[in-house]
């Protein structure tokens, strides 16, 4: 990489999002998972993708309460890989070139686990609209809110965007590698 | 690899060091190294032209072919 974009105010701005963001996000998952683990009635509220819900009732039974914790911890534990894995991208970018084996490996692991992330948002996001269609159902209004199963969620298109991303890197990668032993 | 670099007895028979054969040519003496140590995978065809008109050799002088 150019001297000029990592002397830049932007990559070194970049880097410390990212340096200071993956220590939050793992601070943040530690709380959130002992949280739900030893308080569960702080689970009555909840904030999920910048919605809240007040008042909800309790899981319907054990087994749903653990399958939310595990696919709740996993999303946030797929999150944090993918963001360790960008940070290490970007720190990479100071040693030289970014076409490196090393990289494209990076990439396709932040794909994968954007690739999780999205199967177990859509687990917890199920969960959560079956304990709140649950509370309103005693209030006689259970058809107001409902879930699917979506084969496709959201982040799938991205996680295959950043998987295709890491196949161009890998043939980059390679032509930077025939380039250097050719003289 | 089956191509064997015979860079260094060219340059043995020319009496030609690295070093001169660096100036010449117009190409790094790490490079040069490289090249006569095996440790690429490609020459352009611009530093095949330069070698040889620095050492008067033909293309055929610098490369044996050995079956394995």
């Amino acid at each position: 990489m150019t001297n000029s974009f990592i002397d830049s105010k932007f990559y070194k701005i970049l880097r410390a999002v990212l340096n200071i963001g993956l220590w939050l996000a793992v601070g943040a998952s530690l709380i959130c998972f002992f949280l739900l683990l030893f308080k569960p009635e702080m689970a009555s509220e909840m904030v999920f993708d910048g919605i809240s819900f007040n008042g909800i009732d309790d899981f319907e039974s054990m087994f749903s309460k653990i399958v939310f914790l595990i696919s709740n911890d996993l999303m946030m534990l797929s999150g944090i890989l993918g963001l360790w894995m960008l940070r290490n991208v970007v720190n990479s970018l100071k040693s030289g070139s970014p076409f490196s084996r090393d990289n494209v490996k990076r990439i396709r692991i932040l794909g994968w686990s954007l690739f999780a992330m999205a199967y177990f948002k859509q687990t917890a996001c199920l969960i959560t609209v079956d304990r709140i269609s649950q509370t309103l159902s005693e209030k006689g209004m259970d058809s107001l809110i409902q879930a699917q199963f979506q084969l496709l969620p959201d982040g799938v298109v991205l996680a295959f965007c950043v998987l295709l991303l890491a196949e161009i890197f890998r043939y980059g990668c390679m032509l930077q590698t025939e380039h250097d032993s050719t003289v | 690899m089956p191509i064997i670099i015979r860079l260094d007895r060219v340059m043995a028979d020319r009496k030609m060091s690295l070093n001169e054969l660096s100036e010449r040519v117009g190409i790094t003496i790490a490079n040069l190294s490289n090249l006569k140590n095996e440790k690429i995978s490609a020459v352009k065809l611009s530093t095949m032209e330069a070698i040889c008109k620095a050492l008067n050799c033909q293309p055929g002088d610098l490369f044996e072919y050995r079956e394995e």
